[in-house]
């Protein structure tokens, strides 16, 4: 039966070769079609993609941000340097800039908020009567006096004095929603910039955030992006040039790579996926893994020709390396393709989409690697001339000379594998220490010192936090919220939650109800509380409301006050802050019902869908790395009819993980929705080097039954692959680091460590654990020259 | 675990080589020894166990999120006290929104929250000692504690049918209290708070401050009411005072001397046991809520942080901050060991505490 595959898998290989006209040929229109669709592929981010959809938080989201504030709010901060903002030329300038916003594509007029909008208003008695007004609006005032009552107006007003205008007076804030659906970050950013600069003036300083301002910075450094993109190629061509010292070692790889590149783009393109310029990485990655498995084949091919100096033929030489490799290429890739699709049970649709393309594309490597690098080595034809004269090989043979010396000294190898429990024993420990979530205060995307973070720490030093998060108190009935029982229940929701430092504050309708009161009580703060009865309160609202738009509490309740939103600002969204928030206000509402049935809903706003997407991440994270090495086991049994195979391989990766991941822990990259498909590809990727090494050696013991020769032989020649891949890979992806984005550079470094880690593991550790257990599916029945004994498996 | 046969590959590829294929036939030597048997043991069970960890692990560890324990800190930012005392040296002891009391013994540095039977909120806390006290707030709550807040009760008191804030409470020797509120409430104690009775018949007007200068009561109020009563409250005078606003801080130094403080600036001084009152009104002050004999000065506070200090015959008054660390209102002011301590906002009262006291307690005031 064996035979019987093995035989058609040889029939198949000398197949493409003897047909490689046609095999070129159907290769190339194919690669041609889905270059004209993968050139249409649009590269933009998409908010809904980012969103868990079916989690409770982000359905409550959808059902009320339209009133209560989406997650996509911008805050711009209008800061002074000297004196404080009531200044005419500063209020003109805030009522410029709070007018012009309107302008921007897909924002909601109603959702402009700032001291110069209709929205923030003064309760005031005079001798007529209560006297119902906008702050600000629709001008600035005109004289001296004027600006003088204004500042006296703001400071008797809590949504003004503290939300909107800062503490000490020196900074406004002006916050804008948008339509989620209208929503065009590359659009707003652009828009939004235009208004801070032509704002900017001697003395006023402007900072934004936001995520729409955020995901504008990250398109704004496509072109670097693409840039550093193009260079670390150029160091890849560099490199493999220099090292393999021949025009097939160095263009095949990049062929496979770009094959690949082509075929998934236009896969995607067909499915109506978008390319997120954050998921770079990602193709990045896989493309390393094309290279990888084209250099193994040039380097196999390679070897046959050294083997058989007097009789040079490239096509039997092809078809060997292809024939040898076959195997352990096709699990490298089915392994990978596997590891990838598990990220596809984490319901966020980015990860879904990643988690499609990226198996497409690593199963392209099939075609693009195993198929065709062979096919194109069958055409060379001075197969013994070097390209330069600059000889890197010596080097490469005396590093693997040492590799096979560690293997072959019981002692040393005994040591090697001592070391790597320990070294796999500390870093287990500390990769638990890894956060879910944003890990640093700011945006992890961006360096702490770029523009976009240190506008934040402006803005959160100022305000009580640019982040928000809502809870929906939802009565279920109309006029539920002016219950004063319900009130007091939301008010201590809002003293529950202040408690926490990150939270810098919190508002909702139980704040604007006691001013209310206070202001009809001469304004004193010995009468700031609820009215006795739902028909007080709803008189108070009314006094608000009189005289005003009806939606203008709509921040705060929705029109018939049966649902009302308890906004909590925080100063940062560190993963922590927001689990001890939602924990919290999970703890206060078991504890405290709303009174007369109801309950609270969470969460919407930034914070909120961030909780949502947390939480899912944090479920799935044990998931999808169990699933992922489940399918890695699964893998290598069946390919080697051996269960102890699986467990055999799972040692490189359970080691280049739990490296990286306490890397990751070091570094404070915590696990969110940009890096879980870097981690999930990453569990692949770090047995792709031991199966060749694996497999070498097992071919060799075919040959002669001396495995310390079958394992120096396997890693002068799968070996130099793997030193050549992890080599010029490690030394381009190094070049990530310069990116302004620090994501890309923090996942630059990332994949050099995981590219070196498992190289290592692949060169030092898997041929002494060969030597040390000497498998079955390895060495067969060949029993140990020196002991005559065979330990037992660990 | 059979092995496959990938021996063949060479034979197919490369005829030449074609003799590989008769290597592997060697003569098996399975020495029965036990560490080999166990080896194999471990070779077939350590798969299917991690296997089975593995799917485990993959199809029902799901990690729930837990967030970091908070403390709720003894004085929260949205408390707000708008009585406190100073009853001892280096004790603390202020009263506030639903119904919240606290007690600081080391001048600030810690605080304790007190259990207290209502959630109304307090306005106002006067101690006698550092033991007992008496505490009044809305709906006409009343509290009264005798082993230094340990336990506080709810002593019954009289009660209109219309409103019942009591806003102000004074205490004074021999364990007689008086307490002030809307419809002109009027309360006085004279058993540490025990029992209460009323002063004046019931009217449609507000009271805000009380004090005693002599013999003499003073009551202010709503609306430019300021009424004295020179035989412990049973015959009252109206006095007349030269402005409308509403009044809410009343003190006097003698018998002669007094200043009352009232909305928008209000400030009235008498040196002639109030016979008559002049203006010396500072309307840039704003609201003012309580006013304090000052060594030979006076000194108010209101809102927005404002301190109003006046010199001896209050003809002159200077606008200063009470904290300068925050624009918050301040409803009380009072002194102990030197120090002036403003009742306000929670946040207010941390920042005063915070840092002014410290040095007292090294000073050993």
């Amino acid at each position: 039966m064996r035979d019987e595959t093995f035989r058609r898998l040889g029939a198949f290989v000398a197949l493409c070769i003897r047909q490689r006209v046609r095999v070129l040929f159907i290769l190339g229109l194919l690669t041609a079609v889905f270059a004209v669709l993968a050139s249409g592929v649009p590269v933009r981010t998409e908010f809904s993609d980012l969103l868990p959809a079916d989690h409770p938080y982000v359905q409550v989201n959808d059902r009320y941000k339209g009133g209560f504030g989406s997650s996509n709010m911008v805050s711009i901060m209008l800061e002074v340097e000297d004196g404080d903002i009531f200044r005419p030329e500063v209020l003109k300038t805030l009522h410029v800039l709070t007018r012009d916003l309107q302008k921007v594509d897909g924002v909601d007029p109603f959702q402009i908020v700032s001291l110069a909008s209709k929205k923030l208003k003064e309760v005031r008695t005079s001798t007529e009567g209560i006297e119902i007004r906008p702050l600000m609006w629709p001008d600035v005032p005109a004289d001296e006096a004027g600006i003088a009552a204004l500042k006296l107006a703001v400071l008797n007003n809590p949504m003004a004095y503290g939300p909107y205008v800062s503490a000490d007076l020196k900074a406004a804030l002006v916050t804008v929603d948008f339509y989620d659906h209208l929503l065009d970050y590359h659009a707003v950013f652009e828009q939004i910039c235009a208004l801070v600069r032509q704002a900017e003036g001697p003395g006023i300083a402007l900072s934004v955030v936001g995520e729409p301002m955020l995901y504008g910075w990250v398109d704004h450094y496509l072109p670097e992006t693409l840039h550093i993109f193009l260079m670390t190629l150029g160091a890849l061509v560099a490199l493999l040039f220099l090292i393999t010292r021949s025009w097939r070692g160095t263009l095949l790889p990049l062929t496979a790579g770009a094959v690949s590149a082509v075929w998934a783009l236009g896969c995607a393109r067909l499915i109506g996926y978008h390319f997120d310029p954050l998921v770079i990485v990602v193709a990045f990655l896989i493309t390393a893994r094309a290279i990888s498995h084209s250099v193994q084949l040039v380097t196999r091919f390679d070897d046959e020709i050294a083997r058989h100096p007097d009789r040079v033929d490239a096509a039997v030489a092809a078809r060997t390396a292809m024939l040898a490799l076959f195997k352990p290429g096709m699990l490298g890739v089915v392994a990978d393709a596997g590891c990838m699709i598990v990220v596809i049970l984490t319901p966020i649709p980015l990860l879904q989409k990643v988690a499609v393309i990226g198996t497409v594309w690593v199963a392209t490597i099939a075609v693009s690697a195993v198929v065709l690098t062979p096919v194109l080595l069958s055409y060379v034809r001075r197969a013994d001339a070097v390209a330069h004269p600059v000889d890197v090989s010596p080097m490469l043979a005396r590093g693997l000379d040492r590799c096979v010396r560690l293997a072959a000294a019981p002692r040393v190898r005994r040591a090697v594998l001592a070391s790597s429990a320990v070294v796999f024993a500390a870093s287990l420990g500390y990769a638990f220490s890894i956060k879910v979530g944003d890990a640093n205060p700011g945006s992890p995307i961006l360096w702490g010192d770029s523009e976009y973070n240190r506008d934040a720490a402006r803005i959160n030093d100022r305000f009580p936090g640019a982040d928000r998060m809502f809870v929906v108190a939802a009565t279920g009935r109309q006029d539920g919220l002016k219950n004063p029982l319900v009130l007091q229940n939301m008010a201590g929701l809002q003293r529950f939650m202040e408690a926490q430092p990150d939270v810098g504050g919190t508002i909702s309708l139980a704040d604007i109800v006691p001013t209310v009161k206070r202001t009809l009580r001469e304004g004193s703060p010995r009468y700031e509380e609820f009215g006795a009865t739902p028909e007080e309160n709803g008189e108070l609202l009314y006094l608000f409301t009189s005289g005003a738009d009806p939606g203008d509490l709509e921040r705060y309740a929705d029109n018939g006050f049966a649902d009302g939103a308890v906004t909590l600002f925080f100063r940062d969204h560190q993963g922590e802050t927001i689990r001890t928030a939602v924990a919290r206000v999970k703890e206060y509402a078991a504890a405290h019902p709303l009174p007369g049935g109801g309950e609270y809903l969470l969460a919407g706003g930034l914070v909120g869908v961030l909780a949502a997407v947390n939480e899912v991440i944090l479920a799935g994270q044990i998931e999808s790395i169990a699933l992922a090495l489940l399918v890695l086991v699964v893998c290598c049994t069946v390919t080697y009819r051996s269960t102890v195979a699986g467990m055999f391989f799972m040692v490189p990766v359970v080691i280049s993980n739990t490296l990286t991941f306490s890397y990751m822990a070091w570094k404070g990259i915590g696990m969110n929705i940009n890096t879980l498909p870097i981690a999930a590809l990453g569990i692949g990727l770090g047995v792709d080097y031991a199966f060749y090494i694996v497999d070498g050696i097992r071919e060799e013991l075919h040959k002669h039954r001396d495995l310390d020769r079958a394992i120096a032989q396997s890693l002068r020649s799968a070996g130099k692959g793997v030193l050549i891949t992890a080599l010029t890979l490690t030394a381009s992806v190094i070049l990530w680091a310069a990116s302004s984005l620090r994501f890309q550079a923090e996942m630059g470094l990332l994949m050099a460590l995981w590219l070196g880690i498992s190289a290592c593991c692949a060169l030092f550790v898997m041929p002494a654990m060969v030597r040390m257990f000497r498998p079955r599916f390895i060495v067969g029945d060949i029993s140990d020259p020196v002991s005559q004994q065979v330990p037992a498996m660990a | 675990m059979a092995r496959t046969n990938d021996r063949y590959e060479y034979l197919h590829c490369l005829p030449a080589s074609g003799s590989g294929g008769s290597a592997l036939v060697v003569p098996m030597n399975r020495a029965a020894s036990p560490s080999r048997s166990l080896g194999r043991v471990a070779a077939a069970l350590v798969p299917a166990l991690v296997i089975a960890a593995l799917l485990y692990a993959g199809l029902f560890i799901k990690p729930s999120p837990t967030g970091q324990a908070v403390p709720t800190p003894p004085i929260e930012r949205r408390d707000a006290f708008f009585g406190l005392d100073l009853p001892a040296p280096g004790v603390i002891w202020a009263a506030g929104s639903r119904g919240k009391i606290v007690r600081s013994d080391d001048g600030g540095k810690t605080w304790t929250v007190q259990p207290t039977p209502t959630v109304e909120h307090l306005q106002d806390l006067a101690a006698w000692n550092g033991r007992q006290a008496v505490v009044v707030g809305n709906q006409g709550v009343v509290l009264r504690t005798d082993d230094g807040g340990l336990h506080w009760s709810v002593v019954p008191a009289p009660r209109s049918e219309i409103a019942n804030k009591l806003l102000r409470v004074v205490a004074l020797q021999r364990g007689r209290a008086l307490a002030v509120g809307e419809m002109g409430a009027l309360l006085e104690s004279e058993d540490f708070g025990r029992s209460w009775r009323r002063l004046v018949a019931e009217r449609d007007v507000g009271f805000n401050a009380v004090a005693l200068a002599g013999d003499t009561l003073w009551v202010a109020g709503e609306a430019g009411t300021l009424m004295r009563s020179n035989d412990g409250g049973k015959v009252w005078h109206t006095a007349n005072v030269p402005v409308s606003a509403s009044l809410t801080g009343v003190a006097f130094r003698d018998a002669l001397h007094g200043a009352v403080v009232g909305l928008e600036g209000t400030v009235l001084i008498t040196d002639d046991g109030g016979m008559s009152w002049i203006d010396h009104s500072v309307k840039a002050a704003g609201h003012l809520y309580d006013i304090a004999v000052d060594g030979d000065g006076w000194r108010a506070v209101g809102m927005r942080d404002v301190l109003l200090r006046g010199v001896p015959d209050g003809s002159k008054w200077a606008i200063e901050r009470a904290t300068g660390r925050s624009l918050a209102w301040h409803s009380k002011l009072v002194e102990g060991g030197g120090r002036w301590l403003y009742a306000g906002p929670g946040l207010s009262l941390v920042a005063q505490t915070a840092h002014a006291m410290a040095p007292r307690s090294g000073g050993g005031s």
